[in-house]
Parts: C-alpha cells; structure tokens; sequence
C-alpha cells in the first residue's frame, strides 16, 4: 500500500507493507539518524516526533501514519548545534548509537519547556527521558550538558 | 603538555550526535540479501533430519544452508590473540544444537518478509537430548556437550570435554592447606569461609551487533561488521572458510558500543559465507532477542573463598575456589577464571598464603564470553564482600583492614608472574600505585567516619555505608600488540593509521592526543583512521583495558620517529645537522634559518628532495600496570519492601594520567553504572526447559537515568613510567568495585548480607524477613 | 518474529468498523505499542484513528469523558487532568514506562486487553471509572475487568465521575524503569473534611487490577487505625498475588500490603 507523509518539512510518499513498522519505512528511505536499539519499545534509539510528539517508531505502524507529520534527527540537527556542543564538550557523546533519539528529545523537551508544558527541574527532565537508554555513560555527563542547554537547576 | 590531560572534543562527536549514517546497518548496501537464522528451540538436541526444500520455494530466497553445506572446522569465536587459550568447540552450523539459540539453519533472501517466511518452513527432526542446565551439576555429567571428536584445544588449558570441563586452573603460593588448619587451631586468629553467587550479566551495546560483506573490484571479499577486533575476524574468516587472508578485508566502521560483547566473532562468519557462495553482498542485523539469546553473557560464577586473618587484622592466606559456567560453548573461559585471581589478589600481596583454583564447565545455556571487567568484577565482589565479612569478625574497622594490607608503590606480588591470561604472566614491580591515597581520600570525600559512626533512621528506611578498592591491567603483557603509522601531508597534517578500534569511547581522539603531544602539534592536526585490515597496521583489538596503553604507547613511539624524520629532512633543507634542529609545533629552526612544516611538507612532496614521511612502530606492553580504584557506596534500605537505594557513589581512582580528563570520568561513570546494574537490577532468569526469559529491554533491566546516584570521580596525581605520558588503562576499573561496595553498604544498613548477584529488592526482603541472619 | 497484517483500513464511522470488525480475522489496532512482539497474523486491522475518539472533554454531568483513541500522553497534558484529584492521573501517567511510548499507547489500547501489569488500570480502577463501548454500552469499569465481554465490540470512551477525591497511587519496582512489581492506588471522597467511600485497588497482581472491596466496605465503618489494620486483614484475604517469573506472589503480596498501609495513611491524614 501506498501512504503519503510530510517528513521534516518534506512531502514523501512511500510503498510499503501492511505490517511494515515506521522505524524500518524511514531507514528505508535514507533517514538512518532513526536506530534500531531493541524492537520492544525500551530503548528508545528510534525515537521521532509524529505530529510533533515524540513517539517509539519501532511500535508505530508505517500505514498508520499516512497523512501525518514525522520530524527525525536530521531534519532538527542544524537548530541544536548548541546542545550538540554542550554534550560533546563533556564527551557525553560516546558511541552515539542513542544520540540521535535522545537529540529528538531534547528538541521535544526544550519547546514544551518553553511553552511552560513541563516544568524546568533536574527531576522531571530525567522522567521524560527515561525511555532514552545510554549503557556507555552513565547518563551523568549528557545530564550536565542537557541541564545547561535547558537551563534546568 | 598542552594536548593531554586535556578534555578535547572526540573527533566523531557531532557525526554521532547529528545521526549521520556511520553505524554498520546504515552503510551497508541496499540491495544486500537479507540473512536470518533458525535457532534451536532446544537446550540440547541432534539434528536427525533438515528439510529445506519448502524454504527454498519462498519467493527471493536466494540461499538455505544446514550443518550439511558448511564446512566442518572447528573455532573459537572467541576474538583474542593467537594460539586462543580458548576451546575450539564450535563449528559455524552443527549436527548438535546446545543451547536454545544455538544456530540450526542461515536462510539469505532479498528481504527480511522473504527470509523470516522461509524460517517458518524449514522442518527440522530432532533427537531431543538430555539437556545440563544446572552448572553445579555439569562436571562428570552423563550428558556431554561437546561429544565431538574435532574439539580441541590450541595448547592446555585444563580441556576436559568428556567431564564438560572447558578449562581449568590451579595455583597455589605457600601451604595454604597447612596455613588453614594453623588459623582453626591458633586463637589469635580468625578464618571466614563463604559462599557467593555473581550472574550472567548481559553487555546491552545499544547497536546490536551487525555484519555486512561484499565482493570488492578484485573479487576479495570485504566484511564491514560492529567488532572490536578486525585482525582476528580476518584470521578466523580465513581459517574457517579457506580463503587466503590476503583475499579478506575487515573494515570497523563507528560502533555503537561493545563492552567485550563485539570482542567475539559473531554474525562476521556468516556474511562472510552467504557473500562468498553467492557473490552478492549479505548482511546480518542481530535482533536485540538474539543478542540476549544468542550472543554473550558475563560468566556466572560461584566462589567459596576462604580469608585468614590475626586478630590485629594482618591477613594470613586468601583460599579461592571458582566454579564458573561458560555456557554452551568456551570462549575466554579460562582467561576469565584467571582474571577472577590474577587481578584481585595481588591487592593483598603480604600474605604468607594465597590459592586460586578452578573449573569452568560447559551447560546447555547462553554462551558466556568477554564483558568489561571480565573475571574481575566476580572475584572482587567476592574478595571485597569476603574482606568486609572478616573487619566484621575482627571487630576492625574495613577500611584500616584495606589499609593495613593493601599494596604500595614499589612492591610486587608473586601473582603477576604465575598468572597470565591463559597462561604464566611477568614479573612486575608495582610503579605507580596511589591505592593507599585512594583510601584515605575516598574515606574524606564520603564522610566515612561520621557516618560510619551513626546509623540514619527516616521511619523504614535504614542508610549504610560500604567500602570496596579494586584494581585491573592494563592491555595483556606480553600478548597484547598494537601498531601505528604516521603519514605527514603536504599542508603538515598528518593522518594516524591504527588498528585500534574505538567502540565509542573516543580512543581515536585519545590517541589522536598522544600522537599531537609527542609531535607538539595540536590534536586537530591529526586526522584518525581505524580500522580496516587494508590500510590500518595491525592490532590485537581493543579489549582487556589495551587502548591508551597499549595502543597509545605504539603511536607515541611512531610520533617519536616521525618527529626525527622531520627533523632530518627540515636539516637536509636548512643544510645543518638535525641536532642543531628545534621545534615549536610550527616552524623549524636552526640559528636563523628556519622552515615552517608546512613548508618542508610541501617541498618534500613536489619540490626538493621529494618523498612521503612515513613513521611506524609496534607495542607489546612487557608489563600490565593496574590502575587502581577506592569506592565508598552510601545506600538507603526500605526495611518493609527490600528495596535498596544508591544514593551517593564516591569512587577515586589512580589511573595514572588522564589523557583525556572528561572521557576517562565518563568511563568511570558508565562503567560504574554497569556495575550498579549487575549489582542492583540486571536479572537473568531461565525456564524450566532452559529458554532464557530475560530476553529483552523490557525484561532485562539495565539501569535508567533514574536510578543513578550522585556519582563522584576523582582522580588522584599519578604517573605510569612505561605508559604514554604517564597513562594506565581506565575502561574496566570503575567496574569493579560496585557489586561489593553496595552489597558491604547494605549490611552496614540492615545487618544482612547478600552473597548472590544481583541483590534484588526480594531478596534482601526475604533477608531481613528471616531475622536479619547473615 | 513480528506481528503481520494482512489487510488495513482506517473506517470512516462506527458502524463501518464495527461490521468490519466481525469478520473472521478483523482486529482494532489499539496503541500497536506491544504488537511488535506477537507473531500473529492479523487478516484485517482496522485502525480508528479517523472517527475522532481522540477527543478527551467534560461532560455536563459531571464526568470527564476520554476517547479509546486518546493517548497516554495526550491525557498527561490535558489541562483537565492537571488538578482533578491532586493531578493524580498526570502523575500516574508520567511514571508509565516512557513518554514516547506513552505517545503511541492509548487508553482502549491499554483497557481492551485488561493488561495485567498496567498501572493506569489500578489509579482509574481506584476513581469511579466506567468504561462505554460502541454496541455493549456503558459499564463499570471493575465489571469489564473483571468479566471482559463476550462479543466483538469498539470501545469508544473512559468515563471518570469527576468529584472531589483525595488519591494515591504507590507502586514498588526495582529499576524506576520498569513495570510495577506491584501497585495500589487509594482514593477518597472528601466532604466537609469528612472521608468517604474509599476505594481500594490492587494490580500488577501480576493479574489485571481488582478491587479491595471487602477493605471498601471494612472502611465505610471507620478510618481509624484498627479499621484500617481490618482493612489490611481482608486485603490479604480477598485479593490473590500471583508469582510470575520475575517476582513471587508472596513478595507482590507483602509489599502490597506495606504500599496500601502507606497510601491509606496518605489520603486518611
């Protein structure tokens, strides 16, 4: 079947099957910011936005989201060279296989931050991304870059 | 010293975080054969009959191969050095499946729809066998894992297969028999024996692990793959499959984390048959069910340690006896029993006593291999839980118990030359070791003493403090070589060629520093390549803590020579002797000539004197110095649930210099993260019938970012004199000292002692429920 | 090994998905959140995203009314939520596995199959919560979990009694981010500083959320310590804990029991 979809700003359409999955639909058509991490939804490495809200891509079914809007890491990046510097400077960066779904969060965060949908604290920021797993780091030095680039204390 | 000891960027940062296609899966090509694997649903079967004639019918499926079609030779996957001190106990596809994951059939289509269709119809007849599921039942068992007659092992390693032994180890330093029965007898002393359990603890590398092979324009065939040791995939590819190892190449791209669990060859085999049969570029993507079931684990491991003590706290003998389950096959099971010993005991190196045996028996279970920290992290938790038992006995004080016993700056221990990994180690004087400092400024730092003194009450919920130090190596001496290969470019840049893999780490920035500090350049300079078997010199792999040590040292000599080539050709060009040379980092001079790098790069390249400055050198570490570490964990115990909290984590380390300040912290971090989730979380959980549970993310519980707690890394001042600039390894230390600093903190809190990993919140309930028993 | 459909259609009304939904292999897509991981293979699934069951609101007669469409994390935001019981639900909602997976499930994904480790269906359970279905109609929620139905039928909304409640919700886990070992949500009717009917609810048994209701009924009596130790009493009575291959049933139990004495100190106090 055939689904049409606005992907970072841009107007695809797609063949795809029935039981296809987003998450292979996208790195199917070049978009390989979008990882495959764990296939049950925990890892969180596969994270987009779908019509602006952070969704698991690999549990989102690729028919489902004909007509919607999906935003990946590389449609984003060039608005977070500042988170991007902030994190690298603490070398938080590591072997960056969970960096691009946690990127899609940062953006997601700092917005609804902004907005004053979620409040600006060390602890509700950890919540929110608790669904993004990092085994190299310990997750201490992306939360000091990611609490600078918020402005959380 | 401007490029080290200096938290510079790694090199790959803003391709990593960006999400630019750098990760195995992302570059391989897209008209690639999808390949998926039928596996066992048994713990324990042969494989009497295999149909695959309905498989072959599913449209675009290109190819099905049973153990009848693949070449019987058998391997360890196992990734380490040459003769391996592992088993040769696996074949790519065998008659015999021994454990449920094991590889029954490879079907190759054009996509994944095809290929997982094709699994379905494959018919499979099997003799079910009686499966060893239990390892304490596994010795002299009258199921036999490896009844094969093929198996066998490179040099001996204590290969028992006909008693499913794998491996085995005995060492013994003065009469420890003897010293015992003296200790049972002698009222001034005091002797502790126990018992402790450690799991088998899963790597959880975010990628999974992946392959991809193609046939290149000389019909050579070209595997890029997610692994941590390219020259072995190239030796065991060739060796397997009788291709000449000029005809492979092994190409490393990013990786997306390692831990030990890429260290083995896992799909590489497979691709590399698939493209090889047919021509066409295959690729293997595991799922994550298949890195839970069908990779690697930790090995699980039972101790009975037995400590002797005076009762003024001086230790007598250290008596270790190991069991350990490598599962269905034995990779590293041997080096990884000895590790268990070879890097904790020296710790305590005055002792008049020390043995250290054991057995590693196969089961019909999820093969263990390599993790960070391998052997080390089990022994410590057992040797420090044990040291804490004995100050409990003694009524002294666990951290002047350390104190009193610990090793020092410039003493030995008879350990480093008995135990080697997989065979006799070297002699060694202890050069840098600031464990003592670690101690007491850990002791500082956590508040010891006032805590310590004080139990902290907040209505059910108890705070403790506990206490551990560790120490690890640094690369394998004498096994481990690494190599470098400095290019100068005609804007004087130079391109640094290694066979060391950086898993994410920021090991190519790492060396990237060394190479700029001997040059006296600055890191940007240098442009990193690792690794391809081409076009990078060879290196054993990044595992056992090798990297900056090993690695490092190779590319600082290369520097070192290539900073006199330079010199040489700036004098031929200045017409002086290259003694009269001097260099900033930019210009040449001599009196008042002088020639910029640059210059001289260009001139050498098209002008004057022409040629390409080539620099390389080689580096087998004669010795493996251990950085050391002194951990204080503060927990807080729900007394009416179990639950344990981390609060605070203060760890300090002596891992010589820190090349790179905040990549050695984050390693710290994350490794003692690791740590705290074998301890805390990271359950493994079989059926009845031997299918592992835990299986997934959902299931298998690494920590998330809410369990961490306030974590503390400190480095001490401390310098390695046969590291680059001073530097030991840091990768694995942090590791080591959470299973028992947090288990020591929870019986300061509760009074119970838990001797099983991981220490779940049921367990210390059912502790405490039956009467705070220890 | 993953879920394969055969057929799929986004039905533009009710009755369309309905009859659609009897045939012989038809499903609902719920979330999809948790499909991923079963083999089966579905004929025909049928995705209700178009009929606007998304729409999350306050009915006149004093109950909030969420679609079956509705997200876990749009439910989260809404600004209806954010002071009903405390923010109770927003809470409840935050502490379930991740926001992303929260920006796929949705409440008829999570009802429906009545799953047994959720620990939205113990906080709802514990409020006055009735859920409506398309041919089946309205029913109390601790009714359909308890029985399910017995034909084929879409779920259309979640009805919450929108009243003044004091509620608690404690759950036990070891990782923050996991399932619940166990959870238990309390919650009272306050009126002029008196308590009211409390209700009690248990889940993650591991089976599907339960009413205490022999503790309910213990409580309508007293608030006072020795009802609420009674309360406790028949707590371990009436409701059973099972072993799963994680925890045991004897664990879920104690700690279920230390969690309720803490919540009903909490919305008691």
């Amino acid at each position: 079947m055939k689904i049409r979809v606005k992907i970072n700003g841009q107007d695809r359409s797609f063949e795809i099957d029935p039981s296809e999955y987003l998450l292979d639909t996208l790195r199917k058509n070049g978009y390989m910011s979008v990882k495959r991490g764990c296939d049950t939804g925990s890892c969180g490495a596969c994270t987009v936005l779908l019509d602006g809200r952070p969704v698991i891509s690999c549990s989102v079914l690729s028919a489902s989201v004909d007509g919607h809007e999906i935003t990946t890491a590389e449609g984003i990046a060039n608005q977070m060279k500042e988170y991007m510097h902030a994190l690298a400077s603490e070398g938080a960066d590591q072997c960056g296989f969970c960096q691009p779904g946690l990127l899609v969060m940062i953006y997601y965060l700092k917005k609804m931050i902004d907005k004053g949908l979620i409040e600006r604290d060390k602890e509700t920021v950890r919540r929110y991304l608790i669904g993004n797993l990092c085994r190299c780091s310990g997750y201490l030095p992306q939360e000091r870059a990611i609490f600078r680039f918020l402005g959380v204390d | 010293m401007d490029q080290v000891k200096k938290s510079i960027i790694k090199k790959d940062a803003f391709a990593l975080i960006s999400g630019m296609p750098v990760y195995t899966d992302d570059l391989a090509p897209k008209d690639a054969l999808v390949i998926k694997i039928l596996r066992s649903p048994h713990p324990f079967a042969r494989i009497k009959n295999i149909d695959v004639s309905e498989a072959l019918k599913v449209k675009g499926v290109e190819l099905v191969l049973t153990h009848k079609d693949v070449p019987r030779k058998p391997i360890t996957r196992a990734g380490q050095g040459y003769p391996e001190p592992s088993p040769y106990d696996k074949f790519i596809l065998d008659e015999y499946v021994r454990y449920v994951g094991d590889e029954v059939a490879i079907v190759a289509a054009e996509d994944e729809f095809a290929a997982e269709e094709a699994l379905k119809k494959i018919k499979v007849d099997y003799e079910i066998l009686e499966p060893v599921l239990d390892f304490e039942e596994a010795e002299c068992n009258t199921s036999i894992i490896h009844p094969e007659k093929e198996a066998f092992s490179q040099f001996d390693i204590g290969y028992m297969p006909e008693k499913n032994i794998a491996a085995s180890y005995s060492m013994e330093v003065g009469d420890v028999d003897k010293l015992i029965e003296e200790c049972e007898k002698d009222p001034d002393c005091v002797l502790i024996k126990r018992r402790y359990y450690t799991q088998a603890q899963a790597h959880v590398m975010l990628e999974p692990h992946a392959s991809f092979a193609y046939i290149d324009l000389h019909g050579r065939l070209v595997i890029v793959s997610s692994t941590q040791t390219p020259f072995h995939v190239r030796r065991q590819v060739s060796m397997v499959l009788d291709i000449p190892i000029k005809s492979i190449r092994v190409i490393k791209p990013r990786i997306g984390g390692g831990f030990g669990g890429k260290q083995a060859l896992h799909g590489e085999l497979i691709t590399a048959l698939v493209t090889w049969k047919t021509k066409k570029p295959s690729k293997l993507v595991y799922t994550r069910r298949e890195v839970f079931e069908a990779t690697y684990t930790r090995h699980p491991m039972r101790f009975d340690i037995t400590l002797g003590a005076k009762k003024d706290g001086t230790l007598k003998l250290i008596d270790v006896e190991v069991l350990s389950d490598t599962g269905a096959y034995g990779e590293h099971a041997l080096t990884t029993l000895m590790v268990a010993g070879s890097k904790t005991l020296p710790l305590y190196n005055k002792v008049e006593g020390v043995r250290f045996r054991g057995k590693v028996v196969y089961t019909n279970k999820v093969p263990a291999g390599a993790y960070r920290g391998y052997g080390a992290i089990q022994g410590n938790f057992v040797l420090e839980s044990a040291m804490d038992e004995l100050a409990q006995e003694l009524g002294i004080d666990p951290v002047d118990l350390r104190l009193k016993n610990v090793i020092r700056e410039g003493e030995t221990s008879p350990i480093f030359k008995i135990m080697g990994e997989g065979r006799e180690g070297v002699e060694m004087i202890v050069r840098s070791c600031k464990l003592e400092e670690a101690i007491k400024r850990v002791v500082e730092l956590s508040g010891w003493k006032e805590k310590r003194s004080k139990s902290e009450r907040n209505g059910s919920k108890v705070r403790g403090l506990g206490f551990a130090i560790a120490m690890q190596g640094s690369g394998i001496a004498n096994i481990d070589m690494a190599s470098a290969i400095l290019k100068l470019n005609d804007d004087g840049s130079f391109n640094l060629l290694v066979g060391a893999t950086d898993l994410g780490t920021g090991s190519d920035t790492i060396l990237a520093q060394i190479a700029a500090e001997e040059l006296g350049v600055s890191t940007d300079d240098i442009i990193v390549y690792s690794s391809d078997t081409d076009l990078t010199p060879f290196d054993t792999g990044a595992y056992a803590s090798s990297t900056t040590y090993v690695s490092g040292n190779a590319v600082r000599l290369a520097a070192k020579k290539m900073l006199k080539l330079i010199k040489e050709e700036a004098a031929k060009m200045l017409n002086v002797s290259p003694d009269e040379i001097t260099w900033d980092g930019k210009v040449l001079r001599a009196g008042d000539k002088e020639i910029s790098l640059k210059d001289l790069a260009t001139k050498l390249y098209y002008t004057e004197n022409q040629k390409q400055l080539v620099a390389d050198a080689s580096f087998v570490g004669p010795e493996s110095p251990p950085p050391y570490a002194a951990t204080i964990a503060e927990v807080e115990v729900d007394t009416e649930t179990g639950k344990v909290d981390v609060l605070k984590y203060y760890t300090v380390l002596d891992i010589g210099t820190p090349i790179n300040p905040n990549l050695a912290k984050v390693q710290v971090e994350g490794a003692t993260m690791q740590g705290l989730g074998m301890t805390l979380y990271e359950d493994v959980k079989y059926s009845g019938t031997g299918r592992l549970l835990t299986n997934n993310l959902m299931y298998y519980k690494i920590p998330s970012r809410l369990d961490v707690p306030e974590i503390h890394v400190e480095f001490l001042e401390s310098y390695e004199p046969t590291g680059p600039f001073g530097a030991k390894s840091v990768a694995e230390i942090g590791i080591d000292t959470p299973p028992a600093a947090v288990a020591n903190a929870i019986y300061s809190a509760v009074g119970v002692r838990i001797r099983e990993l991981p220490i779940t919140p049921e367990k210390v309930f059912s502790a405490l429920k039956g009467g705070m028993k220890s | 090994m993953s879920l394969r459909i055969k057929e799929y259609v986004r039905p533009k009304t009710l009755e369309e998905a309905y009859s659609l939904l009897q045939k012989e292999g038809a499903e609902i897509l719920g979330g999809t959140t948790y499909a991923r991981l079963s083999s089966r293979e579905i004929q025909l699934a049928i995705d209700l995203q178009d009929l606007g069951l998304d729409e999350i609101k306050e009915e006149e007669n004093g109950w909030i009314s969420i679609g079956s469409m509705a997200r876990l994390s749009d439910l989260e935001f809404h600004p209806l939520l954010k002071d009903f019981a405390g923010g109770f639900l927003p809470y409840v909602l935050s502490r379930i596995w991740s926001l992303q997976l929260r920006g796929v499930a949705t409440v008829g994904g999570t009802v429906v199959p009545r799953w047994g480790f959720s620990d939205f269906l113990t906080a709802v359970l514990a409020l006055e919560t009735e859920v409506e279905f398309y041919k089946s109609g309205r029913m109390k929620l601790e009714d359909f979990l308890e029985k399910g139905l017995k034909e084929k039928d879409i779920m259309t909304r979640l009805l919450i009694k929108k009243e003044e409640r004091r509620a608690v919700f404690k759950y036990m886990r070891n990782s923050e981010y996991d399932f619940s070992i166990v959870n238990v949500a309390v919650s009272v009717k306050v009126e002029d500083g008196k308590l009211y009917d409390c209700r009690i609810a248990v889940g993650a048994r591991p089976g599907v959320a339960k009413l205490a209701t022999k503790a309910m009924e213990i409580l309508k009596e007293s608030y006072d310590d020795e009802h609420v130790e009674m309360a406790l009493h028949a707590v371990e009575d009436e409701i059973n804990f099972g072993d799963d291959f994680r925890w045991s049933g004897e664990y879920r139990k104690s700690v279920a029991l230390v969690l309720l004495k803490r919540a009903l100190g909490e919305v008691i106090s």
